[in-house]
């Protein structure tokens, strides 16, 4: 069966400059006294693995490890440095909790905002809007501009537009650190309902044992290397013992 | 190439809702909201008129029309180029989230301000009208100047909204360059004011052509020259094709500076 997500030997490398960057001045200054220099910073070295129709891979490690820089690389959001990062389908990735919502529009507009950032038409977001906003539980706050919501609501909203647009590929970090239990277990039942249907899932926690609900693979990432790879059951345990 | 377009048709939708939004921000709030932007011209026209119609009194008919046919252009690239310079790092939340083609958010920008220079053709035509120009059917043929500054000014936009991300002083030293641009662009004064000598270095400037382009067709109601017409045409064309490849070399970077 062809990969939905394929990762090929990849490395990431960031250029940290010790200087403030931002300003012209700066960076003359700097060139002209020969100081442009960088640090490298190699956030992750030689990944590979790759995910079917229907799978779900948990990746544990703590912070710093690279995790979240991995799920921005099969986002399509940045580049590898080295290597190639291939995806079939839909991604929906819900990478910061706060991110991805314009601050000033309210929360309908947003739910259009963000269908059309996913290539969804305005028809085919109406058809799925109460659903969102039903599983969201937003009806009160549906024309508030959203920065005036707490980071709670705007989880929900995130978690519920990713979950609700026939997404074949989900991207979820840390998404469920917020948000009562009572949602997060919903969260949960709607994430095993959608591996059920055939979407694959890419899911960040801290929380070994979250990890090990959702999904059936783990990797456990440490200072940007895969130090474990198998099923879930096995890297949480071996995490929760030497992590 | 085909990829390129393939892109722009699937998210041709987001920029539209891009759009949706800035006209929103754009009006929200403001109580005289679209009658602003038919009042600004108005309002620039008039006090233009007033400090230097009798100047050229002897050089320029119809003045207010004259400074019109230019304001409509000039504004129109100096705010869209101004906000250009900010779009991305203004949408970081949405940049950050997803990939998306980050040149939608300068196409958005552009795109809204082409609705305004538009609105302002209202008061350009109406007071060209009200001042007794003649107006001919070459009025018909104003699209082609609007274009053609929209795409010298949607390539130079793409560029700097590039420029915008890496250095973020850049808007301060921008805020003085449009301007010179407006000054050295023959707006409030006739070009036959600018030593012969010198003249060539005034021809270099894009708007000067543009601006020429608007005059042929509202002032005078005849066809430009084509001299005018290529030039014009050529500075679009060079600022598209200069502005796409700025985008697409540094496109994969923009996401680390932000």
């Amino acid at each position: 069966m062809e990969p939905v997500v394929s990762v090929q030997g990849v490395s990431m490398m960031f250029r940290m400059s010790r200087h403030q960057e931002y300003r012209i001045k700066e960076y003359l200054l700097n060139a002209v006294r020969g100081k442009l220099a960088y640090e490298e910073f190699w956030a992750l070295r030689d990944i590979s693995f790759a995910l079917g129709r229907g799978e779900s891979l948990g990746l544990v490690g703590r912070n710093g490890s690279g995790k979240s820089t991995l799920l921005k690389l099969i986002a399509g959001i940045m580049r590898p440095t080295k290597g190639t990062v291939v995806t079939h389908g839909n991604i929906a990735p819900l990478i910061e909790i706060n991110g991805g919502f314009d601050r000033t529009l309210t929360a309908r507009e947003n739910i259009y905002l963000s269908g059309a950032m996913h290539g969804h038409t305005r028809a085919y977001m109406s058809r799925r809007f109460d659903e969102i906003i039903d599983f969201a539980e937003l009806w009160e706050f549906v024309d508030v501009p959203v920065a005036g919501f707490s980071s709670g609501m705007l989880s929900r909203l995130g978690f519920a537009i990713a979950t609700l647009t026939d997404a074949d590929i989900v991207i979820a970090d840390e998404v469920l650190a917020v948000g009562d239990a009572r949602f997060r277990q919903k969260c949960e039942k709607r994430m095993n309902e959608m591996l059920d249907h055939g979407t694959t899932i890419l899911f960040v926690s801290h929380s070994a044992a979250q990890v090990q609900k959702v999904c059936q693979r783990a990797i456990w990432l440490e200072k940007g290397r895969i130090r474990m790879n198998g099923t879930a059951q096995e890297v949480c345990r071996e995490y929760a013992a030497n992590g | 190439m085909s990829d390129a377009v393939r892109e722009f048709m699937e998210y041709y939708n987001f920029l539209c809702e891009l759009f949706k939004r800035d006209l929103k921000k754009k009006y929200y709030k403001s109580v005289l909201g679209v009658l602003w932007t038919l009042l600004n011209p108005l309002l620039m026209m008039t006090v233009m008129t007033i400090v230097f119609s009798t100047l050229f009194r002897r050089s320029i008919d119809h003045y207010p029309a004259y400074y019109m046919c230019a304001y409509v252009v000039m504004v129109f690239n100096s705010v869209t180029t101004t906000q250009s310079l900010n779009c991305i790092v203004n949408n970081s939340g949405l940049v950050r989230k997803l990939r998306v083609p980050n040149y939608m958010f300068c196409l958005a920008t552009v795109a809204l301000n082409m609705l305004t220079m538009l609105l302002s053709l209202i008061p350009l035509l109406l007071v060209a009208l009200a001042t007794g120009v003649q107006l001919t059917p070459y009025v018909l043929l104003l699209p082609v100047p609007l274009v053609l500054t929209a795409g010298f000014t949607a390539g130079l936009s793409l560029t700097l909204s590039v420029v915008g991300v890496f250095f973020r002083d850049m808007a301060y030293l921008y805020s003085i360059v449009t301007t010179i641009w407006t000054y050295v662009t023959p707006m409030f004064y006739p070009i036959s004011m600018i030593p012969v000598q010198y003249r060539f270095l005034w021809e270099l400037n894009p708007m000067y052509h543009y601006v020429s382009l608007m005059r042929s067709l509202v002032l005078y109601g005849q066809m430009p020259s084509e001299k005018t017409l290529l030039i014009a045409t050529a500075y679009a064309v060079l600022l598209l094709l200069t502005g796409a490849m700025v985008f697409r070399k540094n496109q994969d970077r923009l996401y680390l500076h932000l």
